[in-house]
């Protein structure tokens, strides 16, 4: 519907545009020239332009960012099936918070909670009374740019009331639009994109909250948190 | 006693071509509104997907001068066709020419409007860059400068289409002067093999011939060859026709 | 010298026969009026000399070439009629311009002295005026092009009679000045009696004569008087034309005999001279009686 009504202002504009211009045609050529040079003196004016403008994100090798995820979302998915903590050097630590906790025993609650996102959980003989939880995620890439856009992941909301720890994720984590400038399919050939490959393939993140608590902090989780207890 | 001029071809051709650029700056007006318009469609979008996946939900938009382009050479082939009708052909025997004279000027003013089109549809494309960058700095994915190599071969390589579609233009539009059938026949035979759509369509033949091409060389040496056959050959057909109301 | 060579020259389309084996020459640096009726092939054969046609048969050659599609004819050469369109994006004064970068001996402060003197803003375009200041523009831009061949085909086609007047001073002041070769053709032959050295007359195609202006005053004459008389007279003479235009007012038009206005003379008929004018309307008639016949009919 916008679209349609995009389209029809569209060609009003254009009918005015159209007729303003051979006004000044039919009149005089010589101002039809100035309108012709101007045209072409403000678009090459656009040459240096875009190359001042700061760059929406750096020109990485393609394939170097892919593997490194790749690699990620291997390591961390064989840890998790041996019940170890992954490697979290090549994972993205998205946020982290912590509380004074001293009670026996801590209820954890959720909110929308995603099924595939592991709960690791590390008990750290040198926490006192304090807990901590870190969300951690393996790359989610956009493979065709290639693209990494775990960033643009929203966080939960974490609290503690009383004896649990309420974690209330949003309905809906990421809606974003992005956008990207694709070359010409004429030069297509000469810059090697591929317009059949253009459905985005997405690598997903393999996504975790570790928590660390007490030695002796009983926790009793919902059904839907998948609570994993890892050693080392 | 008056007397007699010998004339100069070149110099006459070359009078016709200013003959041509001043008096028809609606060729490159024409051009100017229909890109204004293409940029304007473009600016929604020449593409696009999503992706979903429960709580995550990423629509990615893609931005090209695609649009801009194939409204030039659409432009590039009306163009070639308006030149060739009475009233445009018949000025010029208001003033100093023969047939060939008039071809080569017309020939000299679409090579012109070629190479106007070809500078400004690729600087077009990145001014729309520019102007979807600055209206959504966040949600940039991708770089926005093409290298600077892209952006001449982009240059060269729309001038070439620009040119070649102006020339066809040509052609049909001076086969329709000829006979008042090309009128139907053409754009039926266009359409036709649209249609017909397996390997034996002889427009995706010749379109793959220029656009499958992967080197700039071979390419310019494709369309330079085109036009050096067509237009004299468009030239050719012509020669008898007289300068009728 | 001869600017224009004709012979046998033949152009004919799918239905019609638009010029049939005219043969005739002009010689360079001479007015010569294009005479004939609308449909007679006058523009055809000039736009066969001016290159814009090709002949179907028979040769024709300008400045000692084919003019089809020959560049030195186009130089010399300018052909002025009414149809002429330009595009809408120059003036006037653009137009000048160009003329005088195609034909070298364009007189610009001429052109432009005209302008002036016919009230014509040089900022104006073309497809703004009126029937009338166009082909006064055009025919300007004829004039100061001067041109070895200047081609007028109804040149005054819209002007009233004063701009008229002053178009064939004009011309006749820059012919002198400058000499040409002019052809002119108009249907208004009686503005053009002192203007024209020579007629040309075309008659569905086909030449009828060509003679010089001074010739043609003098080919025919009337002989008037008594019916029965003047046919006595006339005996078997080709008459171009009958009238009677009174009880015994009888007009017969021959050509110009010696021995017959002698004998007219004896008899006491009466002789009138016929204008140039005139004897070309009775040597192109077509017609089927007069146009009073047509109403005579129906009345009864």
């Amino acid at each position: 519907m916008n679209t349609l009504i995009g389209i029809m202002a569209l060609v009003i504009v254009l009918l005015i545009a159209g007729r303003i211009i051979n006004r000044i045609v039919s009149f005089s050529g010589r101002r039809a020239w100035l309108l012709i040079g101007g045209y072409l003196l403000l678009l090459v004016i656009t040459v240096p332009l875009i190359y001042l403008v700061p760059e929406a994100r750096k020109d990485v090798r393609r394939s170097e960012v892919v593997l490194q995820a790749e690699r990620a979302n291997n390591a961390f998915i064989s840890a998790i099936q041996q019940g170890r903590l992954p490697p979290l050097e090549h994972m993205h630590e998205l946020s982290s918070w912590s509380f004074r906790y001293g009670q026996p025993e801590l209820k954890l609650r959720s909110f929308h909670w995603e099924e595939r996102v592991q709960v690791l959980v590390k008990r750290n003989p040198s926490l006192g009374q304090e807990i901590r939880l870190t969300w951690y995620s393996t790359p989610y890439l956009l493979l065709e740019y290639p693209y990494d856009f775990t960033h643009l992941l929203a966080l939960p909301e974490v609290e503690l009331s009383d004896d649990t720890l309420i974690i209330r994720n949003l309905e809906m984590r990421m809606k974003k639009e992005l956008i990207h400038f694709l070359s010409e399919s004429h030069m297509h050939s000469f810059t090697g994109e591929d317009r059949r490959t253009y459905g985005p393939r997405v690598m997903w993140g393999q996504e975790c909250l570790y928590l660390e608590v007490p030695e002796h902090l009983r926790i009793i989780a919902s059904d839907v948190m998948n609570l994993i207890f890892v050693e080392e | 006693m008056m007397y007699l001029t010998e004339p100069s071809l070149k110099r006459v051709i070359w009078n016709q071509y200013l003959f041509k650029m001043t008096a028809l700056p609606g060729l490159f007006t024409s051009l100017i509104l229909t890109q204004l318009a293409a940029f304007a469609l473009s600016l929604d979008g020449t593409g696009g997907t999503s992706i979903g996946f429960d709580t995550i939900t990423v629509r990615i938009t893609h931005f090209s001068g695609d649009l801009i382009f194939y409204f030039t050479l659409m432009w590039a082939y009306i163009a070639g066709i308006m030149l060739t009708i009475r009233q445009y052909r018949n000025a010029d025997f208001f003033f100093v020419t023969n047939r060939w004279t008039q071809h080569l000027s017309t020939i000299a003013l679409l090579l012109t409007a070629s190479l106007y089109a070809g500078i400004v549809t690729p600087l077009l494309g990145n001014l729309l860059r520019l102007v979807i960058y600055w209206s959504h700095p966040d949600n940039v994915m991708t770089a926005i400068a093409p290298r600077p190599g892209e952006l001449l071969l982009n240059l060269l390589i729309t001038t070439w289409y620009a040119a070649l579609l102006s020339c066809f233009g040509y052609l049909t539009g001076m086969l329709a002067q000829l006979n008042r059938v090309f009128v139907i026949l053409i754009p039926a035979l266009i359409i036709g093999s649209v249609y017909v759509q397996d390997s034996g369509g002889i427009l995706t033949a010749a379109i793959r011939f220029y656009a499958g091409e992967t080197s700039i060389l071979l390419l310019s040496v494709k369309a330079a060859l085109t036009l050096a056959i067509v237009y004299p050959f468009t030239m050719l057909i012509t020669s008898s026709l007289e300068v009728r109301r | 010298m001869n600017v224009i060579e004709c012979r046998q020259l033949s152009k004919s389309y799918l239905r019609k026969r638009a010029l049939h084996q005219l043969t005739f020459s002009i010689r360079e640096n001479t007015i010569t009026g294009v005479i004939g009726r609308n449909g007679a092939g006058k523009t055809t054969l000039l736009k066969i000399i001016a290159g814009f046609y090709r002949p179907s048969s028979g040769e024709i050659t300008v400045f000692s070439e084919r003019p089809f599609n020959s560049m030195k004819v186009s130089q010399n050469m300018i052909y002025i009629d009414d149809q002429i369109t330009l595009p809408t994006s120059l003036s006037l004064l653009d137009i000048l311009h160009m003329a005088g970068r195609f034909y070298p001996n364009w007189d610009h402060d001429l052109a432009a002295r005209m302008l002036d003197y016919f009230n014509l803003d040089p900022l104006q375009h073309l497809h703004h005026l009126s029937k009338g200041l166009r082909s006064t523009f055009l025919a300007i831009v004829g004039l100061a092009a001067r041109c070895p061949l200047t081609i007028f085909d109804e040149p005054t086609t819209g002007m009233d009679a004063a701009i008229r007047k002053d178009f064939y001073r004009a011309l006749l002041k820059e012919y002198l000045a400058h000499p040409r070769t002019i052809l002119l053709s108009s249907h208004l032959l009686h503005e053009l009696d002192d203007l024209l050295e020579d007629v040309l007359l075309i008659d569905r195609g086909e030449l009828k004569l060509h003679l010089p202006v001074d010739e043609l005053k003098e080919y025919a004459v009337a002989i008037i008087g008594d019916r029965e008389l003047v046919e006595w007279v006339i005996a078997s003479r080709t008459v171009y034309h009958r009238q009677q235009s009174g009880i015994s007012r009888y007009a017969a038009i021959i050509r110009r005999d010696e021995d017959v206005l002698e004998e007219a003379r004896q008899h006491g008929l009466e002789i009138a001279p016929v204008s140039p004018e005139d004897i070309c309307v009775y040597l192109t008639n077509q017609t089927k009686g007069r146009i009073d016949d047509v109403f005579d009919r129906t009345e009864s």
